[in-house]
Formats: structure tokens, C-alpha cells, sequence
């Protein structure tokens, strides 16, 4: 052997230790606690932006143990959101910033829960990011914008919006939405409206100075043009929408086809019924607008039915009253409150008693300016007699800040609401067929989680270790303590190891919490002091 | 991790640039006469002093084979650095009937580097690209004290064969997704080399090395009472060639004098794959993380220094 080879030694030794410095994936190197949770109906999903995936977790049987399945999801996460039933969650993501090599593309991915509680995945490739995303409360449609503060790419048209039909694996489909200087802010999902031309659904678009209406029906399909209405206040001002209600009490009746908006710092509401458009257009019916001044800027807006028939409800604080407009003449009728309420919901097949005539809503009025007239019953049966008659204060001394329902554990209506006050270590049960207030007092901020099958609330400081459960409707509060800091806390339903039928779905509480790689602690909700929880360390430590 | 691989780079560019040194290049007069220069193998620098070798007899060497008589420098000069002293060359004295005292005694005078025990220590460098490694390290590379002990068994000409036990140990350490993270690997090994002998230039080696290593995985998260932890033994191996260069050989003095050497060489190294299921206490399966298989395999070098006697 010549010498000279040995000359080669040191160039193979530094080609080998060049081939060394191959690195690992980047998501190694990223905290995993910059995950976030997502509650659902039978799980808690775990969006890992840095390693791209969604890990779900599900609670098998009572036992305290958690199933982790992975699922892959585009680059750079923009927006996660579950459904209303919480058996879906959708992750729009951006994707790789343009000219990236072998870059993602965005796109949205939904995981469902089956009933089983079996995750599965379905992709939806995009060909523009958008940010934001509105879900259709009905379960039919998403659909990405770009929203007011919109983010993404170099040039974008924040007029574009891409539809989802997620009843099927359809491509999505992009529409450029007309603008007249404005873009879109807020989506609203009408239910069937009986409109001239036959039932359609409805997708109403507000933007900073007007609102659109399109067919939500063939949205991906035969989209006819979208209407645009252009908002001016009673001295011709521009007008900012605030909010969209709609009339969706009867599907089949055009005096149900309503849609009423009211705006920032404006006095006025705007009603729109629809009539039939002239031949030759290419959408079936046109919006009529009404204005209506109601005295005050309206905090919200509610159709409702009266004793005098339907009536748009305006809550107008700053005169402690609330006026109803006739959406077809644009009469007004004031009523008085005891407070200037900013809220109300309407709470008929709860409190059926109070209507003194059939038909007519009940609803119940909160978060007033006020602190001693925290919630109150409006009965709207007797608004044109003696309306001052028809409010009924409920015990609550403090400003209502939130007003969540109490699912109910049986067949009737949830009658049971829980009420967090603007500003206290104090929160109310509300069970308004026996019209008690029940106060609780927390040592602290406490945040409140409502069981999906009603039986039972929590609730957790957020970074601390105290969490109490309180049981409905006896509310017993049980005390319980982690051992780590809780960042947010979900009871969901677990896996049924029973054949099913033979027991009720046995539910789990999971704590997550934001320490080291992502941590749960899990206990048997329905009886959590049964058992010591089992603590779940390095939930998105796995490798790939 | 980097600080091992400079020195080994370093060592290594050390060891290796003296050997260009020693090599003139065709048609330079090498620093030594030689009778036949070209048919005799490039003349290393003098040796301070040789005058037993130069009486020892001499069978079997390639210069004996060739017919060349060799003399020793009148005025040797002194080596440029102390560490680098080529092997000492016999020296002819013309005595061809003076018998070997023995037969190891004959290996050690005409072949001194292949009849010996041999004690060697150094740095390994494995290259890892399985994915299974990324929670311990940031670069796919993982460093190793290497020691062994050998003895060779046969000898035939140039080529011997000695079997040996070999320790390797080593250590990385990385954050993963936060969290701490350490892998530490035994190797024990029964090298089995064969060699072939070079004259004075050392000898090629050709080493096969069964046996186990045990794997101590650990994850420190924050979250977890105890750090989550697996450890197991698994069949290990590693095929390898190289060189083995002596940079102070056998003075000839005594027969039990040490040569000391340096050696480099490179193969596969492979372990069995295991799944790397962390729990804590290596019992609980609540408490679990599962970073997936972990395949430590893949090339490496191996630099050494050894002492032969």
C-alpha cells in the first residue's frame, strides 16, 4: 500500500463528517407547548402547527387513558374552529409561502368524529389562503375569507371567497364577490327561506359599508349574481353593519323571509322583505330595504313574535328600553326596561308560562349597564296593553357578562343557563322554570365549562391547579386539584367499552396542560372523585 | 459533538501529512541512498539509532526477498517531531545463518508489527440518518470512545488474524420538542481482524465484530414524576476496513518492547432496530411516549491509538 493513499484519509474523513451534518426535522427544535387544544364532542384535538398534524385524543372507558391518533395537516395553521355539534373540526391552513420548493398548497382539512368516536380526515386543497373561515351552523358549507385583517400572500382580493360543500368531497370553488369598496367582514348562513322563486338558502356577506346577499344553494355551481346593498343612515351617512338576523321561524312562509340588520353607532335598523324580481332577472326575487328609527343605537336585534304579531325586538341601553318594529309598516312601540339591557335571547319553550297568548315568545333580556337588574324575563304576549307589565327582573344583583344554555339531560327543553358575571369571583345557575338564581362564589377568575350531556359543570382557574366540578342539579361543587397548571379543561364523551345500549356513554374530564410536551390529566366525570385522575405527560413527544 | 469531531479531524490531518512528507515523489532522490531505489520502497526518515535491529537477522522481509541492502543513514536526522518515528528498518548485516532465538522472537524482529498483543483507544464517529435518532441529537452523527484489546493468534507471511474485545461508549443529548432527551449506547464487540502486513508501512485490516449493545434511551418532561426511559440490549455489529500506520515501532531492542500505532478505519455499524416506547420506571403505560423505531446503523470511522507488544 502506497503512502500516498493514506493523503485520502483525511478528505474521506471530512466527506464523512459533511455527510454528518444532515439535520433532523424542524419541528424537533419547536416547543410542542405551542400546540393548541380544541374541545370536541368526544375528544380533545391537538393542533401541532410545528410538525404540521393534528393529534386527537380520546378517552377509552373511564379508566383514565387516552388514545392519540395523528392526523397530517397543511403548513402554517390560519384558523381552527369545531362545529356547533363539536363532532367536526376544520383547520384552514395557508400552506408554503410562494416559490417555496416542493412547497404545501393551502387547504382546509376537517377531522369527524363518527359515532364511535373514530376520527377520520378529509382534505380540501385550495389554490389561494384565506384566513378565516365561516361554518355554516347547519353543517352544509364552510367558507374561507379573508376577513378584515387579512394576512397572507403579497396581493390578495379580499373580495374572493371559497366555498366548501362539506356534505361531499367537491373541490371547493372560488368567487370573486362584486365590492363597492368594501370587503368582507362577517358571513351569516340563513336556514330555507320561502323566497319568490322557490326555498333557498341565503348567504349574507357584510362588509364595512354594505351587505351582500347570495344563493347559498348553488353556491359551487350556478351561482346566480349576488345582490348588494349599499347602507346610508337617515341623513344619507354611510352606515357600518353591526349584525344580521334573520326571520327562520317558518321555512314555508314568505312573512318568515326576513332579514334585518342593524349598525355601528346608527339609530336605525334595516329590515329587508323580498319580492319577486322582474322577468329577465337572473336571481328570482329582490330585496326591499325599510328604515326604521328605534331612538337610540340598538345593542341587538331579535325577530319575535307579539300579541300584535311578528315585530323586530331592538335593545336600545342608552334609553333602558326596548322598541318593536312592525317590519311591514315600520310602526314602533317602546317598552320600558328596568335596566338598559345589551342582550336577549328568547327563552319560549323554557318558561311556556309566561306567554298569555298562544304564540307569542318570551325572552329573556341580560348584560345591563346596570348592576342591579342583572337578568329579566320579557314576555311579549301583552306589549300593547300594559307592556310595563310584561318584564319580570330575576335575582341577580350583579351585570351579566355571558349567558351560556345547560344542555338538558332529557327531552324537554334545557331550562337551566349559566350567567358569569361582568366582574366578579361569582357566577349564577339560572333555572328558569322555577325562576331561582343560584349563586356561586370562586376564590378567584374562574372559567366554565358546561358538560355536553348536561349533568355537570366545571369549573378551573386557567394556570392554576383548582378545578371543581358542580354537579346539576343538585349543584354540589366536588373540589379537585391537578398537579400542573391548567390551560383549558374539556368534558367529553369517551369510548363505550359496553356493547352499546347496554350503559350510558361513560364521559371523561381532560385537562391539558402546556407543560413540557403537552400534558393531559384525565378523570372519570361523571364520579372524578372516585379515582385518582392519571396524569399523561409528553402527549406530542412521538416520533415519525 | 463537534468538539470530538474537530479533533478527530485534526488528528487525523496530523497523522496524515507527515505521510506525504515521507513519500518523495518519483524521480526525487530520496533522503536515504538506496542500491535499488527503484525497486525498493521509499527510505523513511533515518532512525535515531538502530544498532540492534542492524545486527538482528533478517528473514522474510520485502527487502530481504528483493536482495536489497539497506545501510543506515551516516548522519540521520532527527525526526521533525518526536511522536512521528517510522518503523525502525532491519538493517543487513550479510549474517543470514544467525537462527531466530524463537518464533515469535523472528515475527518480532523481521515482522514486528504481527505477532503481539495490542491495546487501542480512540473516537468513533457514526453517521445515523434513521429518523428514530432525531429526538437525541440535532445532526445526524454520533460519537464514541472506542477502546479494545486484541491478540494475534496466526500468522502466515504477511497476513495474521487476531480476535479481540472491543467497549464503545458514547453519549448524545438534545431537546426534543422542549424536552430533554439523552441516548446513551454501549457496544461490546469481539472483533475478528485479519491483517496484512505492509513491511514497515503497518498493515491493512479487515475487521468483522459481532455482538450486543444496549441502548439507554431517556426523556426529561417537565410534566412527567420520573423521566420516561427505556433501555434494552440488542444485537449489534460492525464490518470495517482500514490501516494501521506505527508511528513508534519496535525498537529491537527487546522483544517485549512496546510499538505504538495509529489507525484509522471506516465500515457499517449496525443495531437492531427496537421500538422506542418511553414510560416512566419502565413500567407504566399510562405514561408513555413513543418516539418510534430507532435503527443505529449506518457508516462510521473509527480513529485509534494503540500500543502493540
Amino acid at each position: 500500500m502506497s503512502p500516498r493513499l493514506f493523503g485520502w484519509a483525511p478528505v474521506a474523513v471530512l466527506g464523512l463528517l459533511a455527510s454528518s451534518c444532515g439535520g433532523r426535522s424542524p419541528f424537533w427544535d419547536a416547543p410542542a407547548s405551542n400546540a393548541t387544544s380544541y374541545g370536541m364532542s368526544g375528544g380533545v384535538a391537538l393542533v401541532d402547527d410545528a410538525d404540521h398534524r393534528v393529534v386527537i385524543l380520546t378517552a377509552m372507558g373511564t379508566e383514565g387513558q387516552l388514545q392519540r391518533t395523528n392526523f397530517t395537516i397543511g403548513h402554517n395553521v390560519a384558523s381552527v374552529t369545531t362545529s356547533a355539534a363539536g363532532d367536526r373540526l376544520f383547520i384552514l391552513t395557508s400552506g408554503d409561502p410562494p416559490g417555496t420548493p416542493n412547497g404545501d398548497p393551502p387547504a382546509l382539512t376537517t377531522i369527524t368524529l363518527a359515532a364511535d368516536l373514530t376520527p377520520s380526515p378529509t382534505s380540501y386543497p385550495m389554490t389561494v389562503a384565506l384566513p378565516n373561515l365561516a361554518l355554516d351552523p347547519l353543517g352544509d358549507w364552510a367558507v374561507a375569507y379573508a376577513g378584515s385583517t387579512p394576512t397572507e400572500g403579497f396581493v390578495q382580493n379580499p373580495n374572493e371567497l371559497v366555498f366548501f360543500d362539506l356534505t361531499s368531497k367537491a373541490a371547493p370553488v372560488a368567487r370573486n364577490f362584486q365590492s363597492f369598496g368594501g370587503s368582507p367582514v362577517r358571513l351569516t348562513f340563513t336556514p330555507k327561506l320561502a323566497l319568490p322563486g322557490g326555498a333557498k338558502r341565503l348567504l349574507i356577506i357584510e362588509t364595512g359599508i354594505d351587505i351582500t346577499m347570495a344563493d347559498l344553494d348553488d353556491a359551487i355551481t350556478t351561482m346566480p349574481p349576488e345582490i348588494t346593498l349599499r347602507l346610508s343612515g337617515a341623513n344619507a351617512t354611510q352606515v357600518s353593519p353591526a349584525a344580521v338576523t334573520v326571520d327562520s321561524f317558518d321555512p314555508t312562509s314568505p312573512a318568515d323571509a326576513r332579514v334585518a340588520l342593524r349598525a355601528n353607532g346608527d339609530r336605525d335598523v334595516f329590515t329587508f322583505t323580498f319580492a319577486a324580481s322582474p322577468a329577465g332577472s337572473l336571481n328570482p326575487f329582490v330585496p326591499v330595504p325599510n328604515l326604521t328609527d328605534v331612538g337610540g343605537v340598538p345593542s341587538d336585534i331579535a325577530f319575535v313574535h307579539t300579541d300584535a304579531g311578528l315585530r323586530l325586538a331592538a335593545l336600545v341601553p342608552q334609553t333602558s328600553s326596548a322598541v318593536l318594529v312592525d317590519p311591514d309598516s315600520n310602526a314602533t312601540t317602546q317598552v320600558a326596561l328596568p335596566a338598559g339591557y345589551s342582550n336577549l335571547s328568547l327563552v319560549t319553550n323554557v318558561v311556556s308560562e309566561m306567554t298569555t297568548t298562544a304564540g307569542t315568545d318570551v325572552a329573556m333580556l341580560w348584560n345591563a349597564n346596570g348592576s342591579s337588574s342583572g337578568v329579566a324575563l320579557w314576555a311579549l304576549g301583552s306589549t300593547v296593553g300594559q307592556p310595563y307589565f310584561s318584564v319580570e327582573v330575576l335575582g341577580v344583583s350583579q351585570a351579566i357578562q355571558t349567558v351560556e344554555d345547560v344542555p338538558s339531560q332529557s327531552t324537554t327543553a334545557p331550562s337551566l343557563k349559566v350567567l358569569e358575571a361582568t366582574s366578579s369571583n361569582r357566577f349564577f345557575v339560572l333555572d328558569l322554570s322555577q325562576r331561582t338564581v343560584a349563586p356561586l362564589n370562586t376564590n378567584g377568575p374562574a372559567t366554565i365549562v358546561i358538560a355536553s350531556d348536561g349533568g355537570r359543570l366545571w369549573a378551573f382557574a386557567q394556570g392554576g391547579t383548582d378545578l371543581a366540578e358542580v354537579t346539576i342539579p343538585s349543584l354540589n361543587p366536588i373540589l379537585l386539584k391537578t398537579s400542573l397548571p391548567i390551560a383549558n379543561l374539556y368534558d367529553v364523551q369517551a369510548v363505550q367499552p359496553l356493547p352499546s345500549g347496554t350503559a350510558p356513554p361513560p364521559r371523561a374530564l381532560i385537562a391539558i396542560h402546556n407543560t413540557g410536551a403537552m400534558a393531559a390529566t384525565v378523570f372519570n366525570a361523571t364520579n372524578p372523585a372516585a379515582a385518582p385522575p392519571t396524569l399523561i405527560p409528553a402527549l406530542l413527544l412521538e416520533g415519525r | 459533538m463537534k468538539t470530538h469531531a474537530f479533533l478527530a479531524i485534526a488528528a487525523v490531518a496530523a497523522w496524515a501529512s507527515p505521510s506525504f512528507a515521507a513519500d518523495p515523489a518519483p524521480g526525487t532522490p530520496a533522503p536515504v541512498p538506496a542500491a535499488k531505489p527503484t525497486s525498493t520502497p521509499p527510505a523513511p526518515l533515518p532512525l535515531p539509532a538502530a544498532p540492534a535491529a542492524a545486527k538482528a537477522p533478517s528473514a522474510g522481509s520485502p527487502l530481504e526477498d528483493s536482495g536489497v541492502v539497506v545501510e543506515p543513514a551516516p548522519s540521520p536526522r532527527a525526526p521533525a517531531y518526536g511522536v512521528w518515528t517510522p518503523a525502525a528498518t532491519p538493517a543487513r548485516t550479510g549474517r543470514e545463518d544467525a537462527p531466530p532465538r524463537d518464533a515469535s522472537m523472528a515475527v518480532s524482529h523481521e515482522a514486528p508489527l504481527q505477532a503481539m498483543w495490542r491495546v487501542e483507544a480512540g473516537f468513533r464517529a457514526n453517521f445515523v440518518t434513521d429518523p428514530g435518532y432525531n429526538p437525541f441529537s440535532t445532526k445526524d452523527y454520533f460519537g464514541q470512545f472506542a477502546l479494545a484489546a486484541s491478540r494475534t493468534v496466526f500468522v502466515a507471511g504477511p497476513f495474521s488474524f487476531a480476535p479481540g474485545l472491543s467497549w464503545d461508549y458514547g453519549r448524545s443529548s438534545a431537546t426534543a420538542r422542549g424536552d430533554g432527551s439523552s441516548l446513551d449506547v454501549h457496544r461490546l464487540l469481539v472483533p475478528l481482524e485479519g491483517r496484512v502486513q505492509f513491511g514497515r508501512w503497518g498493515y491493512a485490516l479487515v475487521r468483522v465484530a459481532p455482538g450486543v449493545a444496549v441502548e439507554d434511551a431517556e426523556v426529561d418532561d417537565p410534566a412527567s414524576p420520573t423521566p420516561l426511559t427505556k433501555s434494552r440490549w440488542l444485537f449489534a455489529g460492525d464490518l470495517s476496513a482500514g490501516y494501521a500506520f506505527p508511528i513508534v515501532a519496535h525498537t529491537g531492542a527487546s522483544a517485549s518492547s512496546p510499538g505504538f500505532w495509529v489507525q484509522a478505519d471506516g465500515g457499517y455499524g449496525f443495531v437492531a432496530t427496537q421500538r422506542l416506547e418511553l414510560t416512566q420506571n419502565g413500567s407504566s403505560a399510562t405514561a408513555s411516549a413513543d418516539l418510534g423505531d430507532l435503527a443505529l446503523r449506518g457508516g462510521f470511522f473509527r480513529i485509534s491509538v494503540a500500543v502493540g507488544f
